[in-house]
This record gives C-alpha cells, sequence and structure tokens, in this order.
C-alpha cells in the first residue's frame, strides 16, 4: 500500500516485491543450511518517522469530523493508518510533552514539569541516543525544545527551523524531503520532523489581546465559524487555575473580546493548521517517490493541543480538552489497520517511546511508563489501560478514564469532575456537588496508586 | 423617426452619467478610506516605514521590472512588544516573452534558526492573464549553513507545467494533481496584483500552488481600500488588495500610485520593498 497508484509506483512495487520475494527464498535455503546465522534471517527493520505538529488539538483535522478545516495529508494519513481519538499529552506545555515523547518518562520523572527552566535528568537516555546505539540513523528536522538537552548530542541535525512556523516550516519540509529522495544509508532511519504550527496561534492572540471594535477584513463575515457550545464554561475551577488564567493580565482583555473575535481566533488557527497540513504533504510525496514507504512506519502526533476559545481560553498548559487532546495517527502500509478510527482506547504520549521501539525490534528506554501501541494497530485482541494520568507544571494532574476526567491540583480545595460521556464539552463540574465525591475519592486513590510507581526526578539523580 | 433619434442621444448620455455616478461613488469611497487610521496589518512596521524612501522611478506592471523585498518575521509578545525580524529576501525579475506571456525569475531565501539559509531559485514562464496563470516552471532549492555553503544532500529540483487543469510536476518521479484553473503561485501573484485596475478592479478565483508545490485552494483576491501613510516623511496613497484562502492568513498587497508593490503582509511575514535586500549567491 502507498499514497499514490500511478503506473510507475505501480511498477516499482511490483519488481521491489519480486526482488523480496527472490530474497525470501533464498533466505530459505540458507535456513537449511548448518552456516546460516539467525541474524540472516530477520527482515531489515522499518524505519521510522515521527512528525509532529506543535499546539494541534486532536479534533482539527477534517477527517477526524472538523467541519471548518482542510486537511488533505492528515486525511491521507489517517486513511492508510489507525487514528487515536483518545488521545491525550503527557503533559499539555510544549517542552514537557516533547520530555515525555522522547524519555518515555513523565515530566515528574525526566524532570522537564515546566518550560525552558530544568532539562531532562542526564542519566536519562532519549530516543535520539537511544536509536543510534541500536543500529539506526537518527536525524532531526525542526523544533526540538528540549531546553537543555543539546539536540546535536542526539541527532544527526539537518536545521532546527525557526521559532515562526509560517516562516519555517517550509525550511523542514523541504529538509526532509530531500533527506528521503537522498536516503542511501546501510541503516534504518530514525527521522524526527518537528513542524511549527500551528503553534503561531499563539503569536496571533498576542496581537489580538485587545478587544477589537470590528472584524479586521469584512469580506472574512460570513467564513468565521459559528461559536461553540462550550464558549462559556463553569465558573467552579480550581484556584491555582483560576490564578494562573482567569486572573491574569491578559484575561482582563481577552474576556472581552466580542465574540465575533472569538470567532475570527478560531478561523485563524484552522488556517495555521491547513499551513501545516500542506508541509506533512510534501514529506509524504517525497516518502512515496523515495521508495520506502513500504518499509516506513509513520507516528503523527502533537504535543498539545490550544484553546481555540472553548471555556474563553487560549493556548495551553491546562487539561481542558481542546488543550490536552492531541491527534495521533500511526500508519504502515500493509502492517498496521487501514482506516481505523479508535475511540475507545486511552493512549498518552508516553506510548511513544515504547511504540517506536517496539516496530524497531528493539528494548525501550528502561522503565518506560507507556505501552506499545502495537497490539492494537495490529487489531489484537489486547487488556487495555483502564486509567491515564498526564501532569501539568508541579501539582496540577488529570486522571482520565473512560467515563470521567478528574482534574486536581495538588493543595487545592477544588477539584473538577467531568463526565465525558454525557458532558464531552466540559461544562458541568460534577465535583462540586458533592453527588460523586465516591468517584473523586476513587479516582485519587487511583492516581496516588500510579504516583507510588514513579521515581522522582531528585531520586533519578536530579 | 425622431423619437428614435432622440433616444439615440439620451442613452448614451445616461449611461455616461451612471458611468459618472459610479466613478464619483469610488472616489468618495476611496477618499473615506483614505482618512482611516493605519490598517492592522502595518503594526510593528513603524521602524521601518519611518526610514522607507517610496521609489519614484517610471514603472510599467506590464514591462520589464525587477523587485527586491526585504522578508521580515512581525509578531508581538507579552511584555517584548512588537518585534520586526529582518529574516531574508524576496527578488522577482519579470521580462515579457513570446506572445501573451512573461518570465518571472524568482531567488528567496529565509534564514532559519542557527544561521541555516532554506534558500530557492525558479524560473517561471505564465500567461500574462489577470492572475499570471502558471504554464512552466524549474524550481531549485538547498539549504546554506551558516557559512553559506550548501548542507550535503539538502538539494531538491524539480520541474512542472500546467495544462487543462492538471499539475504535472517532475522530480525524481512524475506527480499529477486536478485543480481548478486558474493556477498561479504566491510568487506570481506580486506581479498580477501590479496589472489589476484601482477602479472597478475584478475579483479573481484561483488555485494557488505555494513555491510551487503546495497545493492551496479555493484563493480569491480582490481590492479592498485606498489610504494614505505617511512614509519617509511623505504622504504616500497606497492601494490595498486582499487575498483570503485555504492554508494561508489574510495577505494584503499594498501598491503605490505606478501600481508597484510595496508591502505584502500577512499572518507573521512581511515583505517590504528594498532595493537594497541581498541574498547570497549559489551555485545550484
Amino acid at each position: 500500500m502507498t499514497f499514490s497508484s500511478n503506473k510507475k509506483n505501480r511498477m516499482a512495487r511490483r519488481q521491489f516485491l519480486q526482488t523480496g520475494a527472490l530474497g525470501i527464498a533464498g533466505l530459505a535455503a540458507l535456513r537449511e543450511t548448518a552456516f546460516a546465522a539467525p541474524a540472516f534471517h530477520r527482515q531489515r527493520p522499518p524505519n521510522l518517522i515521527f512528525i509532529h505538529t506543535d499546539q494541534q488539538h486532536g479534533k482539527v483535522v477534517a477527517a477526524h469530523g472538523c467541519r471548518y478545516v482542510t486537511t488533505p495529508n492528515m486525511d491521507r494519513l489517517a486513511a492508510h493508518g489507525m487514528s487515536f481519538r483518545q488521545s491525550y499529552s503527557a503533559n499539555p506545555v510544549c517542552c514537557p510533552a516533547r520530555a515525555a515523547w522522547y524519555t518515555g518518562r513523565p515530566p515528574s520523572e525526566n524532570g522537564v514539569v515546566i518550560n525552558d527552566r530544568w532539562p531532562i535528568v542526564k542519566t536519562m537516555p532519549d530516543l535520539g541516543q537511544w536509536f543510534s546505539a541500536r543500529g539506526y540513523e537518527a536525524i532531526y528536522i525542526g523544533k526540538w525544545h528540549v531546553t537543555g538537552r543539546p539536540l546535536a548530542d542526539s541527532f544527526k541535525v539537518l536545521t532546527t527551523g525557526h521559532g515562526v512556523g509560517e516562516h519555517g516550516d517550509a525550511a523542514i519540509s523541504r529538509a526532509a524531503q530531500s533527506f528521503l529522495l537522498h536516503y542511501r544509508g546501510d541503516k534504518p532511519f530514525f527521522l524526527s520532523l518537528g513542524f511549527l504550527q500551528p503553534h503561531d496561534i499563539c503569536y496571533w492572540v498576542f496581537a489580538h489581546t485587545v478587544p477589537l471594535a470590528e472584524l479586521p477584513f469584512p469580506a472574512l463575515a460570513d467564513e468565521l465559524p459559528p461559536l461553540w457550545d462550550n464558549w462559556d464554561f463553569d465558573p467552579r475551577e480550581p484556584e491555582t487555575f483560576r490564578r494562573g488564567w482567569r486572573q491574569s493580565p491578559a484575561w482582563q482583555q481577552i474576556s472581552q473580546w466580542p465574540k465575533f473575535q472569538w470567532r475570527y481566533y478560531r478561523w485563524s488557527y484552522y488556517r495555521n493548521v491547513e499551513m501545516v497540513d500542506a508541509q506533512i504533504g510534501r514529506v509524504l510525496d517525497a516518502l512515496e517517490d523515495s521508495g520506502l514507504a513500504d518499509n516506513t512506519v509513520i507516528v503523527f502526533t502533537s504535543d498539545h493541543g490550544d484553546g481555540m476559545g472553548a471555556h474563553k481560553l487560549w493556548q495551553k498548559m491546562y487539561f481542558y480538552e481542546e488543550a490536552a487532546q492531541v491527534p495521533l495517527i500511526v500508519s504502515w502500509p500493509g502492517r498496521v489497520a487501514k482506516g481505523v478510527q479508535d475511540q475507545t482506547h486511552l493512549v498518552s504520549g508516553l506510548d511513544i517511546a515504547p511504540t517506536l521501539c517496539d516496530f524497531a525490534g528493539i528494548e525501550p528506554p528502561p522503565k518506560c511508563r507507556g505501552r506499545s501501541l502495537r497490539p492494537l494497530l495490529e487489531q489484537r485482541s489486547v487488556e487495555w489501560r483502564d486509567l491515564l494520568v498526564s501532569e501539568v507544571a508541579i501539582t496540577g494532574r488529570m486522571v482520565r478514564t473512560p467515563e470521567y476526567k478528574l482534574i486536581t491540583y495538588k493543595g487545592d480545595q477544588t477539584d473538577q469532575l467531568f463526565d465525558m460521556r454525557s458532558d464531552p464539552g466540559e461544562m458541568h463540574n460534577l465535583a462540586a456537588e458533592g453527588k460523586h465525591a465516591e468517584i473523586v475519592t476513587d479516582l485519587k486513590r487511583r492516581l496516588a496508586e500510579w504516583e507510588s510507581g514513579l521515581q522522582s526526578a531528585a531520586e533519578a539523580g536530579y | 423617426m425622431l423619437r428614435a433619434a432622440r433616444l439615440d442621444i439620451v442613452k448614451p448620455l445616461i449611461s455616461n452619467m451612471r458611468s459618472l455616478r459610479r466613478e464619483l461613488r469610488t472616489m468618495a469611497s476611496q477618499f473615506a478610506a483614505s482618512r482611516l487610521s493605519r490598517p492592522r496589518s502595518f503594526l510593528g512596521l513603524d521602524e521601518f516605514l519611518r526610514d522607507f524612501q517610496p521609489p519614484t522611478e517610471i514603472f510599467d506592471p506590464n514591462g520589464t521590472w525587477e523587485h527586491r523585498y526585504r522578508v521580515c518575521v512581525v509578531r508581538t509578545e507579552p511584555k517584548k512588544g512588537w518585534l520586526c525580524q529582518s529574516s531574508g529576501a524576496l527578488g522577482l525579475r519579470r521580462k515579457p516573452a513570446n506572445g501573451d506571456t512573461f518570465r518571472l525569475e524568482v531567488s528567496f531565501g529565509a534564514i532559519q534558526g542557527g544561521n541555516v539559509m532554506d534558500r530557492l531559485e525558479a524560473q517561471l514562464t505564465c500567461k500574462a492573464d489577470r492572475p499570471g496563470s502558471l504554464l512552466s516552471w524549474e524550481r531549485r532549492s538547498l539549504l546554506l549553513d551558516r557559512k553559506g555553503d550548501p548542507v550535503a544532500d539538502i538539494l531538491t529540483k524539480e520541474t512542472g507545467k500546467v495544462a487543462q487543469g492538471v499539475v504535472r510536476r517532475q522530480g525524481i518521479r512524475e506527480r499529477r494533481i486536478r485543480v481548478r484553473d486558474p493556477v498561479t503561485c504566491n510568487w506570481c501573484l506580486f506581479d498580477a496584483v501590479q496589472r489589476l485596475p484601482f477602479h472597478n478592479a475584478p475579483f479573481l478565483n484561483f488555485t494557488m500552488l505555494e513555491e510551487l508545490d503546495l497545493l492551496r485552494p479555493n484563493q480569491r483576491l480582490a481590492y479592498r481600500q485606498t489610504i494614505v501613510l505617511e512614509l519617509g516623511g511623505r504622504r504616500v496613497r497606497l492601494h490595498g488588495f486582499e487575498q483570503f484562502g485555504e492554508g494561508i492568513l489574510p495577505y494584503t498587497y499594498w501598491l503605490d500610485e505606478q501600481h508597484r508593490v510595496l508591502f505584502a503582509i500577512g499572518g507573521l511575514r512581511a515583505y517590504l520593498f528594498d532595493p537594497k535586500a541581498t541574498l547570497p549567491e549559489v551555485r545550484l
């Protein structure tokens, strides 16, 4: 299976299959001799491409049902792979989310609990080092943002892009395109691609903090998406969260935005997502043209989402769905489920490292807290987690089960509990009503259990 | 007979009156627009605009011309205010060719982190129609390291052509995509918008191939307003056209009275007319 179907490609694939068949026959013959070494029987491990966007909410993909955005290339990935619709960031902030991907450990263990402050615990390997030491060519292109862990110590770096996606993402996709078209290495590669978009929306908000008197582009008036159901919010929110958001100087202005400005914000966010979609398309095209697609696993996700005006919020660093839920699509032609949207399994950014290692046929880094998604991707029957934890800073925790979401900050008197089946927009805080005290207590107990199994960054040598 | 003759005289008069009324209405709206405060798209560009000297040379949008633009990243951050960071350059050279076509040479460089430069060169042949429809092109791109040397293996070459709604791009393999006509590219729009009239400007719908390979469908471009801006101590009339579409934030092209694009501003990027903007020479 490839992404295109032109005649030349079909020929190339046929030739490739014939060559592969001869190879397999040869290996079978070799197996019968006394000289065959076990290593000869192993197929070359697949190449791995890990594509990540920055600040993309999981639902903002046309294939995931978003009617206001056009994403033919993300849709193409979804059509050829499996999409996890209950996928959460391990920590909806750039550095912590990325450190969690690349170590397989939650921020409270790897030390990167906030942006740009603390590095990954020195003794903890990252995926670049891990794959390089196990026979892979580890290449990095684009945004890294794992402060304190020099990228060049872990990967071969082609370009790190630019702090503005609109200016830098094209260079990232072109470098990836060129790498794929020219790769002739003996080793399989692990190519990590860090796009910036739709992160530029942060600058959009900074530039529009003051309420607008009128839409700057009247021609767009009929194109803005309608106001969403969860634009408002249940004010019974944790004090820690309120201090950071509802009482911030920015809130004083942004909360005064007229409705059209909220809609204009979301409209602009959608355009930023479309910008990066085309860059992803350039990479997918190059992979097809390189002839490597059949033996390449693609994992696509985002570090965290964006407030998108839900609950009158913007950015990230909290646990409402728009910020915490991210896209996660995995594709490997003929090897993982195709065109499936998994609505039930709870998956996390912590699962990326064990999944990539599993496909590569290597052991995951020590004490990875996530699980390989491979059984799910191969649609094998498997017992799966019914509880997932995400973190924010030092005290914030989200506990997600198939039914509920608990948001709690250590030392805070107010928790939030949402019934995600009947209230997916998180508009009704059940924890404030006392009726669900048992559920809150139980989820907190299970959170404590999960945390008791972690090794804090201090213990790990911080 | 006499009555018919009278009608022959009156009809053109009525038509002229209508056209005059339309003209007056347009002029009134332009006058009103010229009194508006500076549009948002100029936020962050104060310093550049203060020192900017508008070109005075005679300019023919339909002839041979060469423009250079400074590429800036314009953004604001809390507590830092507006930042306009010079981050590359764009050079465009147009030359009329056979029949109703022209050649456009593009030279583009965008500075990336670590002082790496993303560099593109392209030669395009386009129709001299409203959107500057693409006919064929050659494009080469590479990355230059901080010393200006090409980064190994990061070179791509591609050719392409458009005919009857099909884009054919030839790199290592040929790719064909069916698109809605007309098809143009982001660089051609600098030419196209210069050839549009300010009065009764047509509303353009087109497909855009950004950088000649990224598909941006459902684009539209239309005249928006005329403003008066203080540039380098002089009051200058600027005419604004706006572009909207999939995969882009609104772009505004600001043209001087001679129809020369002085500024193109959209999202976080601004192209600012600057004859001194240069790019490192590369042998591709």
